[in-house]
Formats: structure tokens, sequence, C-alpha cells
């Protein structure tokens, strides 16, 4: 139930930007555009089935972790 | 890119104002009586007094080259490839940002307002105005920041003279018990929130403004006004709800306007603070959307960012949904790691900026 919503906003979206890109004949627009439309689909798709997806968090957490020891320091 | 879209100066003061109150009215106090205690008030001043300093700072890039916004100026004095790298590092700093706007809008409407309702149909709907918002462009919504201003000062200032009366001056003594280390651990939480992030309105301010001179003041003033705003409220948080019931609300400020009781007939009105809270949020939150949709077309060269509203506000929500497990784990990102996370664009990048363009200049002649 939840893929067909996200598939349908998805369809909207599509409806919505591809046409003015196409009559303006932008390539390059259309296939950043068309690829972050895919990233975000699939990744909206993966957490409605439940599907563990990296924290981008984590990512920034460990890199700064470090630096934060040191503020810790302060007080 | 849209060359002709012009903000005023007093809009610009007001987008400041508002963006600067953003989420820091509601949360932060809480993060800053964890450090600081009763002398939490003291420490927002010091760090009021830094984000003004903060502001010169960023003035001062933004007058390197007028003409252009903080992204291309990247470009143009660290050379094309650092430069884009450090926009990639910019852009995925803004966009983790405008998620976690949107999981504080999603959190604070579960909790106090509709807790049966599913999260992520608040974080939807939510996303979906920004992501409109932001598609129409910087001029609507600096516009809508000038309807905004009047109700939320207005509120503001209805809320703070009505809770006056609770005031007990018992709250803060003993004054600087606790020592300065603590204070200044406070001030920086504090400048983390208020001062560092508004680095991006170097997007706006010296290329889209109408007036450049007026508008840095607009800038400043914007800046000068939410710190009063901010240190005030610090002040009665801790004045009228004790260092206790402060560290341990997650948005104390609400449980503050809950306190006002004007002779047991205005009561309960911690609604208003919500709605305004929601409204200056909002403003944060579309800010933020913008500046990362505009680096992000910027860094792929796309003439039009506009097109690429929807497909990222697509990621926003899913990344809204996944940052944070509970508000206990956003606490901990906000005390800990995203005062180096943000110090790095906030002050790092703009001290780099003006380096870089004394050695150009050097070189040049």
């Amino acid at each position: 139930m939840a893929v067909v919503g996200i598939l349908i906003i998805s369809a909207v979206i599509i409806a919505i930007d591809v046409p003015p890109l196409v009559r303006k004949k932008r390539k390059k627009e259309l296939a950043i555009f068309s690829s972050l439309l895919l990233f975000g689909t699939a990744l909206s798709i993966a957490l409605a089935r439940g599907v563990q997806i990296p924290n981008p968090l984590d990512f920034i957490t460990w890199i700064f972790k470090p630096f934060s020891e040191l503020i810790v320091k302060i007080g | 890119m849209i060359d002709n879209v012009k903000v005023s100066s007093h809009q610009l003061m007001i987008l400041v104002f508002l963006y600067s109150i953003g989420t820091v009215i509601l949360h932060t106090p809480s993060l800053m009586a964890h450090f600081a205690k009763q002398d939490a008030w003291i420490a927002a001043i010091i760090g009021a007094g830094a984000g003004i300093l903060l502001t010169g700072l960023y003035i001062k890039v933004g007058n390197l080259f007028p003409s252009l916004s903080l992204d291309r100026l990247n470009e143009r004095l660290f050379g094309k490839f650092i430069g884009k790298t450090v926009n990639i590092f910019f852009f995925f700093w803004a966009f983790v940002s405008s998620s976690e706007i949107v999981f504080y809008i999603g959190d604070f409407v579960a909790t106090f307002w509709m807790p049966e309702t599913p999260s992520f149909a608040i974080h939807i709907m939510f996303s979906f105005i920004v992501i409109l918002a932001v598609r129409l462009g910087i001029e609507p919504i600096s516009r809508l920041t000038e309807i905004l201003f009047l109700p939320v000062t207005l509120l503001l200032v209805i809320l703070i003279i009505a809770i006056v009366p609770e005031v007990e001056w018992m709250n803060i003594q003993p004054v600087l018990e606790v020592g300065i280390r603590p204070i200044i651990r406070a001030a920086l939480v504090f400048v983390s929130f208020f001062s560092l992030s508004t680095v991006m309105f170097l997007m706006i301010y010296p290329s889209l403004v109408t007036e450049r001179k007026k508008a840095a003041k607009g800038f400043l003033k914007g800046t000068i006004y939410a710190g009063i705003i901010l240190v005030v409220v610090m002040g009665l948080n801790i004045l009228v709800l004790g260092v206790d019931l402060t560290t341990r609300n997650i948005a104390p400020s609400y449980a503050l306007a809950r306190k006002i009781n004007i002779g047991n007939f205005i009561t309960r009105i911690e609604s208003f603070l919500a709605l305004f809270w929601i409204m200056t949020v909002f403003i944060r939150g579309v800010v933020y959307f913008y500046v990362s949709v505009v680096v992000f077309s910027n860094i792929f060269e796309v003439k039009d960012y506009r097109h690429l509203c929807s497909p990222l506000g697509m990621i926003m929500v899913v990344l809204s949904l996944i940052l944070y497990p509970n508000i206990q784990a956003a606490g901990t990102y906000d005390k800990d790691i995203w005062l180096p996370f943000v110090s790095i664009v906030g002050l790092f990048m703009p001290l780099l900026l003006l380096v870089a363009a004394r050695i150009r200049k050097r070189v040049d002649r």
C-alpha cells in the first residue's frame, strides 16, 4: 500500500517537472533530475518495506567524535 | 539561476530575525541549563555577543565580492576543484540540517498535539509546504516573512509580559556559582545554534539584496533583535521554571507558556507560542532547504534550481525519518557533534575565505 503511494507521488513529480525540461531540451538537468528521483523513490520504498538504511548521522558522529571529546573537556 | 530576484534590507532583517529565533527558542534553553545551571542566562548574553561578532565576520566575507553568493565565492577563491569539494560539504551540511528541522517539527507535533498520528504523515505535510515555498523562490519567501513579522513579534511580547508575574528571583541565585567553564560550554552551545549557521545568509546577502550597505545593517539588526529575545526567554525559563524543570523538559519554553495565568482567566495559552514557533521553524527549514538546493544545482551547474526541489525534498523526508531514533539521540547530537560540524562551515570556511582573498590580492599585485 505504502509503495503504491510512493509511486503515485513520484508519478506526480514527473508529471509536473519533466514536460518543461523536455520542452527546453535540457538533457543534463533531465539526467540529474531522473537520478535524484530514482534515488529518492528507491530510498522511500526501502524505508516503507522496513529495510535498514545507513544513517548519515552515524558517519558525521564518527568523524567529529574526537573534536567533541575536546569540547567536553571545557565544561 | 534566476538572477533578477531581489530582497530588500528590511526583508533581510526580518528573515534573519525569524531564522535565528527558529528552533533555538524552544529546545536550546534545556541544553544550556544542563551545562550552566542557573547561570545559563549569562551564557546566553556571552553567546549573543559572539553572534554579533560572527555576523560582522560574515558581512566582511560577503563584501569581498558583492556579486557572488557563498558557493560561487568558494569556487572563485579556492579554485574550481577545492571550491567544489567545499561546496559538496556545504550542501551535505545544509541538507542534513533541513531534514533535522523536519524531524523537530514532526517530533513536536507528535509529542504535544497529535500523539496518535504517525509521524511520517506530519513529516510529509511539513516538507510539502517547504518544497512549495522553495520552488516559488526567495522573493515570495521574504515577502512572507514580512507578513509573519508582526504577529510573531506581537505574540512574543505578549507572552513575555504575561509571564513576568510568575518570576521568582530565588531561582537564579546564587549567581556565578557553577564557575566559568560550564558557562563557556553553554555559550558555545548557544552560538552553535544561534549564529554559526547564519553563514548561509551569505547565499542571499551580497548577491540578492537591493542595497548592500543597508542590507548589511539589516543583517546585523536581525541578529541583535533575535539575540535580545533569546536572552530574555532564556532568563525567563530559569526565573520561572527553575534549573531543574528547564533541564528536564525537552521544550522548556512550551512549559513556560503553560504557566501563564492572568487572574485565573487567561490560562493555557501555550498553543500560541507553539504556533509562532512553527512559523519561525518553517522559515528556518525553508532557508536550509533553499540553500541546499541552490548549492546542489550550482555544483552541477544546473541553470534552474527549481526543478530539483521535489526529488531532493523526497530524499529529505526519508532522511528526516531515519536521522534520529528518538529525541534523546537528537539531544546528544546537538550537544556534542553539532558544534564541530557547524564550526567548519560557520567559522573556518569564512576565515579561510578571508585569508584566501588576501593572498589572491597580493599575488595579483
